[in-house]
């Protein structure tokens, strides 16, 4: 069953600013099947995060189509920032809590969620009192207490030591795993999308089209292994030449167009 | 406790500061007031004889008592007004551009002005007395607010929309906490200007209120009232700002570090 379709036409930023207008998305087609988890990565600028604008309905100005399939009724879909956009004069518990359309038992959902991301003993924490890392934890927390069809990711774990992007990563396949839902995943970082991804989408520099469309296959064990990720990200044409990246400085909007570091 | 004992200290040296200062003044003005002619400056204990008689014979209380309500009710006027108008310049560029000019004006137009052409047209009675306290404060409401409205983080916004908040929802969680600080100032700021405006509209006026008390004693050169009441006034709004607004302001700002 296919949970998303997206068939984006064309999208132009116009000219201001200083800068010309600008093409940042052509041609841009592909489907998502319900409960895959697929990452898309490309070079930074290529209109990644301006894909899940539109996606989102953040952006309505384009040409193209969007359709989603959320599944049951009452499963939704999710945006999950790039940062956390957690409510700072809201405790970690109020901004869950905030989500959850003041049903019955909302404080009680909030409140396992938190658990389950490891914030129990910061419930009552503001933002500003936590981590970068438990503030994505709480984000988490958030994105997934609306009970997500689709769940959108913005490179949601960038600018975190390895570590701590390690744990969130592994937290994010417990609560997919537990929650089954289709996540779009959108880095810059190739090795993470090998460790998540059921499937990656590499795109084009901008205007950004699909280069690739590649199935992982590894298993739980093997993404936990680095040389196994490596060993399937050198496997992979798609991987070596177009961009090496492995970590720049990640554009808001996708409009500082400039291209990835040879 | 030993950092308990520390925290105790500024609070504390703090209020001996603020005593021995104010008792300092007491004193200036008690070794003035022994070489002055009593009729120009009386002795603190003399106002503060004539403070008791006031608040015993309920004069000086019913008269302090219509002024806050004068201020609590032009206050209220002013701020949803002012912020109505504020915000939606804040938010929209053309409602700015047309009423930009106006503001400036008001901004300029001098509190007498106002308080005499409301008397003028409207007659010396309470609901020109207090639309000219409001037509007053409105603008500078109206100024902080716009700056509060043009100051909301466009990224706070988005995640309502992204995570299905209510309009009233994305109202009261997201919009109003960015607000409070403009909020916060604009009622600051409002208050020692209404004060201000309340007392010279009851002057020119009004027959009750400590402006209009104001007016009586000047005429019947009794200074020792004046000071009595100009001290009860003062009292009052010192005890309105420790005790409504910065618990207030403390509760807003409590997420903040």
């Amino acid at each position: 069953m296919i949970a998303l379709d997206v068939s984006i036409l064309r999208k132009t930023f116009p000219a201001g600013g200083g800068q010309a207008a600008y093409v940042a998305l052509q041609d841009l087609r592909f489907l998502v099947n319900k409960g895959q988890f697929v990452c898309v990565v490309g070079p930074s600028g290529t209109g990644k995060t301006t894909m899940l604008n539109i996606i989102a309905g953040l952006d309505t100005d384009f040409d193209g189509v969007i359709r989603t399939n959320l599944g049951e009724d009452g499963r939704r879909l999710v945006y999950m920032f790039q940062l956390p956009r957690l409510l700072p004069w809201r405790t970690v518990l109020e901004n869950v809590e905030l989500v959850l359309d003041g049903e019955k038992g909302a404080r009680d959902v909030a409140l396992g969620l938190i658990n389950e991301v490891g914030l129990a003993d910061f419930a009552h924490a503001y933002p500003g009192q936590i981590s970068l890392g438990m503030q994505r934890r709480a984000a988490l927390a958030r994105a997934f207490a609306l009970n997500p069809g689709i769940l959108l990711m913005d490179e949601p774990f960038v600018s975190l030591d390895e570590n701590a992007a390690d744990g969130l990563r592994a937290l994010l396949i417990k609560l997919w795993r537990s929650r089954p839902t289709t996540v779009l995943f959108v880095t810059h970082d190739t090795r993470e999308a090998v460790k998540l991804a059921t499937r990656i989408l590499v795109f084009t520099p901008a205007p950004a089209k699909l280069a690739h469309d590649i199935p992982v296959t590894l298993s739980p064990l093997d993404r936990s292994d680095s040389q196994s990720v490596e060993a399937f990200r050198r496997s992979h044409p798609a991987f070596g030449g177009a961009f090496s990246v492995v970590s720049d400085t990640p554009s808001l909007n996708g409009r500082a167009a400039k291209s990835a570091a040879p | 406790m030993f950092f308990s004992a520390t925290a105790m200290n500024p609070t504390l040296s703090r209020a001996a500061w603020l005593g021995g200062s104010v008792f300092a003044l007491i004193l200036i003005w008690a070794i003035a007031a022994a070489f002055a002619d009593p009729r120009y400056l009386p002795s603190p204990l003399k106002v503060a004889s004539t403070m008791i008689a006031g608040v015993q014979n309920g004069e000086l209380l019913y008269h302090v008592g219509m002024t806050i309500a004068r201020v609590a009710v032009s206050f209220f006027i002013a701020m949803l007004i002012g912020s109505a108008i504020g915000i939606a310049m804040g938010r929209s560029p053309l409602f700015n551009q047309f009423f930009d000019s106006w503001l400036t004006l008001f901004l300029n137009l001098p509190a007498l002005v106002t308080i005499i052409l409301c008397y003028i047209w409207f007659g010396l009675n309470e609901p020109a007395a207090i639309a000219a306290v409001v037509l007053n404060k409105i603008p500078n409401v109206a100024v902080t607010m716009r700056e509060g409205a043009r100051a909301l983080s466009p990224d706070y916004s988005q995640m309502a929309q992204v995570y299905y908040l209510s309009r009233w929802k994305t109202f009261r969680h997201v919009t109003l906490p960015q607000l409070a600080p403009f909020f916060a100032a604009s009622t600051r700021s409002g208050l020692s200007l209404v004060w201000k405006i309340v007392l010279v509209v009851e002057l020119l006026g009004r027959s009750n209120g400590v402006g209009f008390q104001l007016q009586t004693y000047f005429q019947l050169f009794d200074v020792a009232n004046i000071l009595a009441y100009t001290i009860a006034f003062i009292t009052v709004v010192q005890l309105i700002e420790m005790f409504a607004l910065q618990p207030w302001e403390r509760s807003v700002n409590r997420w903040r570090q």
